[in-house]
C-alpha cells in the first residue's frame, strides 16, 4: 500500500476514533452540561425568591390562613415555584428529578428543594424546570456539535490529502521515477530532486551516490567482460576455423575426422562456457533492450513446434495448452523464448522415456503464467537454492555436468521482472513463469 | 566477389581467406587499420569484413571511413567484443551484419549470402534437389507442385545443408545456425538428429531422400 494512502487512512482512522469517542461520551457530556446549567439557573432563582421573601415578607405568600402553600407556574408549565409551610423542621437543600402533577398533567421536573426558617416557622421552597426543556437544550447542543464535527473532519481530510500530496511529491518522484531506473544503471539520471524538505534531499543524494558507485562497478565489470571476451573468443575462433578448414579436406581418413570432431567438441564446450558467462554477465549488466511486445502464445506455439518432435522421439508425451493471445509489454522476445526454452530442454533431458512434459499458458488474477512441468527425476533442492542465490557455477552432486540453463533462466526472469517458481521432487518438476499482464 | 578481411589475428585471417577463396570470394587481408585504409583507397571491394579491435585504431572508425569510399560494398563486423551496445552502434553505423567470435565459417558464408540477397537484390536461385525445390525467398519447399509442410527449424536446417551441399556439416555448426550461439547442446543430445529425421520423413513421403546422408559421428551431408 502506498505511503500517501496509508497516511490518509491513518488520519481517517484517528478521526474516526475521536468520532466514536464523541458519539459514545457526547450525550452524557451534553446532558451533564445541560443539567449543570439548569442547576445554576435554579440556584440563581432560589436566591432571587429568598430576596423577594425577605423584602416582601413571607405572609404576603400566605394571605389566607387556610392556604398552607403558594404555587406559581407559567402557561406551558415549563417552570414552577412553590412555597409550603412545613411542620417537620428537616433542613433540605438539594436538586433532583421528580414528577409533579400540575392540573392533572404529570410533568417531569428538575427540582430545587430548599427549607428555610422565617420567624420560627419552617418553609419548603421548590423551584422546578421541566426536563423536556432541558432535553431540548441537549438536542440543540448535540446537533450543533455534531454538524461542526463533521465539517471539521471533512475539511481536515481534504486538507490532509492535499497537504500529503504536496509534501510527498518529491518522495513519489524518487519512488516512481528514480527507483525503477536502478534496474538499468546505465540509464539512471542523476538530476537532483527539487525539494525544500531536507529528509528527501538526503535520501535523493544517498541514492544518487549509491548509483554512482554501482555505475562505476558496472563499468569496470563491463570493461573486464569486453576485454576477457576478446582474449578468450579470438583464440577459440582461430581454433574453430582451423578445424573447420581441416575437416573440409576431402582426403582425410575417418579416424582423423573423428579426432577433429573430438577437438571441435572440446572447443564447443569452451565456447559455450564463455558465451554463457558473457550472457549471464550481460543480463546482470542490463545490456538487453526491454521495449518489445511479446506474445506468449506465439512463443509457446513456436517452442511446442520445435520441441514436441524431440520429446516424442524420446518416448515422452508432450502436451501443450495455450490460452488466447497474451501480450507482455516492455519485454524482450529472444530473452523470454530462451528462458522458457531452457526449462523445456531441461524437462526433456531429465525425464525418462514414457514420462510426460507439459507446457501450458493460463491466466491467474492480474498475471499470466507459463508452466512447464514434467514427470522426471526432479532437481535437487540444493541446486535450486544455488540458482536462487545467484551462483554462476552450480555444483550438482548427482550430475557431473550442471550447465548454465537454470542460471540463465533465473537471471532472465529477474531481469524481465518475471516471477519464477521452481517446485521439484522425485516425482517431477514444475516451473512457473508469472508475467504481470496489467 | 572481391572481399577485404580486416583482422589483426593473422591465424584467423588466413583461415577465413582460405575458406572464402574456395567459395569463390577473392580475399585480400589487412591486419592493421593503416593497411586496411591503404587497400580501401586503392581497391574496390564487394564485401568488407571488419574486426573492431585493431592494434592501431578502432574498427568502427574504419567502417565510417570505408562507407565513404566503398559506396557499393557490403559490410560485416566480426568481433570478439561482447557488448550489445557495440552491435547496435555497428549496425547504426552502416554495417549490414554483425557476427560475434567465435563463429563457424559456414555461418559466415550463410550470412554473406543472406546480405547479398537482402541488399543487392541478388535473388538466390531456387534449390533443386532429388525432385524437390526449396525457395529461400518464400520459404517454401515443394515436390513438383505440392507444398511440403516443414516447421521453421526444419526449413532452416534443410536450407543450411543445401547452402553447403557436398560438404559435411557437423552437428555443432547446425545447432549454432539454427539455435544461435547461446544454445546448450551437449554431445549426447539428439536435438539435431530428430529434426533431420523429421525432414527425411516429410520429404520421404514424396520421393527417396538417400541424398541426405548421415556421416557417422560427425553430422550430415547433402550428396547431390
Amino acid at each position: 500500500m502506498r505511503l500517501s494512502t496509508k497516511m490518509i487512512l491513518f488520519n481517517l482512522l484517528a478521526k474516526g476514533v475521536i468520532l466514536i469517542g464523541f458519539y459514545l461520551a457526547g450525550p452524557y457530556l451534553v446532558r451533564k452540561y445541560a443539567i449543570d446549567y439548569t442547576d445554576d439557573r435554579l440556584r440563581e432563582k432560589k436566591s432571587q425568591v429568598l430576596a423577594i421573601v425577605e423584602e416582601a415578607g413571607i405572609e404576603n405568600f400566605f394571605q389566607d390562613d387556610s392556604v398552607s402553600g403558594y404555587g406559581s407556574y407559567n402557561l406551558l408549565k415549563e417552570e414552577y415555584i412553590s412555597l409550603e409551610k412545613i411542620l417537620d423542621p428537616v433542613p433540605i437543600d438539594s436538586i433532583f428529578d421528580e414528577e409533579r402533577i400540575i392540573e392533572d398533567d404529570i410533568v417531569s421536573y428538575r427540582v430545587l428543594a430548599y427549607t428555610f426558617d422565617d420567624n420560627g416557622s419552617m418553609y419548603l421552597m421548590e423551584i422546578g424546570r421541566s426536563l423536556a426543556t432541558i432535553q431540548q437544550i441537549e438536542k440543540v447542543i448535540s446537533t450543533f456539535i455534531l454538524v461542526a464535527f463533521f465539517i471539521f473532519i471533512g475539511t481536515s481530510v481534504l486538507l490532509d490529502t492535499t497537504f500529503h500530496s504536496l509534501l510527498l511529491r518529491p518522495f513519489h518522484k524518487i519512488i516512481y521515477k528514480k527507483i525503477p531506473e536502478i534496474r538499468e544503471p546505465s540509464n539512471y539520471t542523476y538530476e537532483p530532486l527539487h525539494t525544500k524538505t531536507t529528509d528527501f534531499k538526503i535520501l535523493d543524494e544517498a541514492i544518487n551516490q549509491l548509483m554512482m558507485r554501482i555505475q562505476q562497478v558496472f563499468n569496470r565489470e563491463r570493461e573486464f567482460i569486453a576485454h576477457a571476451s576478446h582474449e578468450l573468443r579470438t583464440p577459440i575462433s582461430v581454433l574453430q576455423s582451423k578445424i573447420e578448414n581441416m575437416m573440409a579436406e576431402t582426403q582425410l581418413h575417418e579416424q582423423d575426422v573423428q579426432r577433429l570432431m573430438d577437438m571441435l567438441q572440446t572447443i564447443q564446450r569452451f565456447k559455450h562456457l564463455v558465451n554463457s558467462l558473457l550472457l549471464i554477465s550481460k543480463i546482470g549488466n542490463a545490456q538487453y533492450i526491454r521495449n518489445e511486445d511479446v506474445d506468449l502464445r506465439q512463443i509457446v506455439q513456436e517452442l511446442s513446434e520445435e520441441w514436441a518432435p524431440v520429446a516424442k522421439e524420446k518416448g515422452l508425451d508432450f502436451l501443450t495448452h495455450t490460452a488466447s493471445s497474451v501480450i507482455i509489454r516492455e519485454s524482450n522476445y529472444s530473452m523470454v523464448l530462451m528462458m522458457i526454452q531452457n526449462a523445456i530442454i531441461n524437462a526433456i533431458r531429465y525425464t525418462p522415456a514414457n514420462g510426460s512434459v507439459n507446457l501450458s499458458v493460463y491466466r491467474e488474477k492480474e498475471s499470466t503464467v507459463v508452466e512447464v512441468n514434467d514427470s522426471g527425476k526432479g532437481i535437487p533442492p540444493d541446486l535450486i537454492q544455488q540458482v536462487k542465490s545467484g551462483m554462476v557455477f552450480l555444483k550438482d552432486a548427482n550430475n557431473e555436468k550442471s550447465g548454465f540453463g537454470l542460471q540463465i533462466m533465473h537471471k532472465i526472469a529477474t531481469y524481465l521482472d518475471v516471477g519464477l517458481s521452481i517446485v521439484s521432487s522425485d516425482q517431477g518438476t514444475k516451473i512457473q513463469f508469472t508475467f504481470k499482464t496489467t | 566477389m572481391r572481399t577485404l578481411v580486416v583482422e589483426d589475428q593473422l591465424d584467423l585471417a588466413e583461415e577465413i581467406k582460405s575458406y572464402l577463396d574456395k567459395e569463390s570470394f577473392h580475399c585480400d587481408l589487412a591486419q592493421t587499420y593503416a593497411s586496411a585504409s591503404e587497400q580501401l583507397a586503392i581497391n574496390k571491394y564487394d564485401f568488407i569484413l571488419i574486426d573492431l579491435g585493431l592494434p592501431d585504431g578502432d574498427g568502427m572508425d574504419l567502417l565510417q571511413e570505408a562507407k565513404k569510399t566503398q559506396d557499393t560494398a557490403l559490410f560485416i563486423i566480426i568481433t570478439a567484443r561482447g557488448e550489445v551496445q557495440d552491435k547496435v552502434t555497428g549496425l547504426l553505423s552502416g554495417a549490414d551484419d554483425y557476427l560475434s567470435k567465435p563463429f563457424s565459417l559456414l555461418e559466415l558464408k550463410a550470412r554473406m549470402q543472406a546480405i547479398l540477397r537482402r541488399k543487392s537484390g541478388w535473388t538466390e536461385s531456387t534449390f533443386s534437389f532429388g525432385g524437390f525445390t526449396l525457395d529461400p525467398q518464400s520459404r517454401i519447399v515443394k515436390f513438383k507442385e505440392q507444398v511440403i509442410d516443414l516447421t521453421k527449424k526444419e526449413f532452416d536446417l534443410l536450407h543450411f545443408l543445401l547452402l553447403h551441399r557436398k560438404k559435411v556439416i557437423n552437428r555443432y555448426q547446425l545447432a549454432e545456425h539454427i539455435w544461435g550461439e547461446y544454445f546448450e547442446d551437449d554431445h549426447q543430445s539428439n536435438f539435431i538428429d530428430v529434426h533431420v529425421k523429421n525432414v527425411r520423413k516429410k520429404l520421404g513421403a514424396f520421393a527417396p531422400t538417400d541424398w541426405l546422408e548421415t556421416v557417422r559421428g560427425v553430422g550430415y551431408r547433402i550428396q547431390l
